[in-house]
């Protein structure tokens, strides 16, 4: 078994049993697994007398005192409009970019509805509708055999009779 | 976690300043000591507890009390700290060509230092040389050397922290103090 391979697995938690036991007797009977091993003990030692002299703070109380300002700093803008609201602060934000949606939403439908004329035509029925439809689109002469409209043809499919309008003379008889 | 931090986070959560305030207060040395390892200079780790802190006091209905309140914290602080490191390195190259080669051993830095300023001075020239290697190792093993051995977290909290499993925290220990040892042997 080679050496890196075996320090590599040393610690993996997903190998069985067995090759954990392989690798135990390997690292047993390896002076270089051992000594690597050792070696990073000792390291860790040196790190751990640092422990002794862990960092100061300089001036503790300024240092919380800076702590609360930029909390309040980065506070400030929305802090104001949402202490308003009668929530818990944790539900305060969400409450308030939903507010801010909502408004945006209302907003936006309200510029997207069309205006209507007063003095624009209105259809009495569907008939009249579909005529003004007609002349406004210039589709009144566009007329098949049946004498329909493009438009109907194409989108209302209405007045379509059994019956042609040309009588065409029969033959049969 | 105590009855005290229990209640103070519970203050805190319903918008109590005053409660948050005594948190800061509790887990303030640890927060500074732990971003202290990243940076390694003191503006730098002001601006990341100061950040760390924010983000608690925004985050704070996030929190399960399931668990700690300290690892939820300390991993907020960890990866503001690796973070923070990221944006620095983009900025300007860390390493700096540095102390030649002396003849201090590493072992002997470990004695009481205390009435000695000689060994005083030998431990603080090694704590700028793990300081300096710390920074070029990967952030993994960095936050894993750092919570464990510097800061003295159990490998489980490490974990925790660290959200990955108890082996990879040991195996990460394994090759991040190797990496360390060589760079440290340059100059030891």
């Amino acid at each position: 078994m080679k050496c890196e391979y075996v320090l590599k697995k040393m610690y993996s938690e997903s190998i069985s049993v067995r090759a954990k036991q392989e690798i135990d007797e390997h690292i047993a009977g390896c002076s270089y697994c051992q000594g690597q091993i050792e070696s990073s003990e000792n390291v860790g030692e040196l790190i751990r007398a640092q422990r002794l002299n862990p960092p100061a703070i300089p001036d503790r109380s300024a240092f919380l005192h800076e702590i609360r300002q930029y909390r309040a700093k980065r506070h400030h803008n929305w802090r104001r409009i949402s202490d308003f609201l009668p929530l818990e602060p944790a539900y305060r934000r969400i409450a308030f970019i939903g507010a801010a949606c909502c408004v945006l939403l209302f907003a936006f439908l309200l510029l997207s509805v069309p205006v209507i004329e007063e003095n624009a035509p209105v259809a009495i029925d569907d008939n009249e509708d579909i005529e003004y439809y007609l002349q406004e689109h210039a589709l009144a002469q566009e007329t098949d055999l049946f004498g329909h409209g493009a438009f109907s043809r194409t989108f209302i499919g209405l007045n379509y009779t059994t019956e042609p309008k040309i009588k065409y003379p029969n033959y049969n008889n | 976690m105590s009855v005290d931090e229990r209640l103070l986070i519970e203050k805190a959560k319903k918008g109590d300043r005053s409660a948050f305030d005594k948190l800061t207060e509790l887990y303030i040395e640890k927060a500074y000591s732990i971003a202290y390892r990243y940076t390694g200079n003191e503006g730098d780790t002001r601006d990341i507890v100061q950040e760390a802190f924010y983000k608690v006091y925004v985050n704070l209905h996030r929190y399960n009390p399931k668990f700690p309140f300290s690892a939820w914290f300390f991993r907020i602080l960890v990866n503001s700290s690796i973070n923070y490191a990221k944006r620095q390195r983009r900025k300007r190259f860390i390493f700096q060509e540095g102390n030649p080669k002396s003849d201090i051993n590493p072992i002997d830095v470990t004695a009481d230092t205390e009435n000695n300023p000689e060994k005083k001075y030998i431990n603080k020239e090694i704590h700028q040389l793990i300081q300096r290697g710390l920074k070029l190792l990967p952030e993994k093993q960095r936050s894993a050397i750092i919570l464990f051995d510097f800061e003295g977290f159990s490998q489980q909290e490490v974990a925790v922290i660290l959200k990955c499993p108890q082996g990879s925290v040991m195996s990460r220990l394994f090759y991040g103090r190797r990496k360390l040892r060589k760079f440290l042997e340059k100059y030891l």
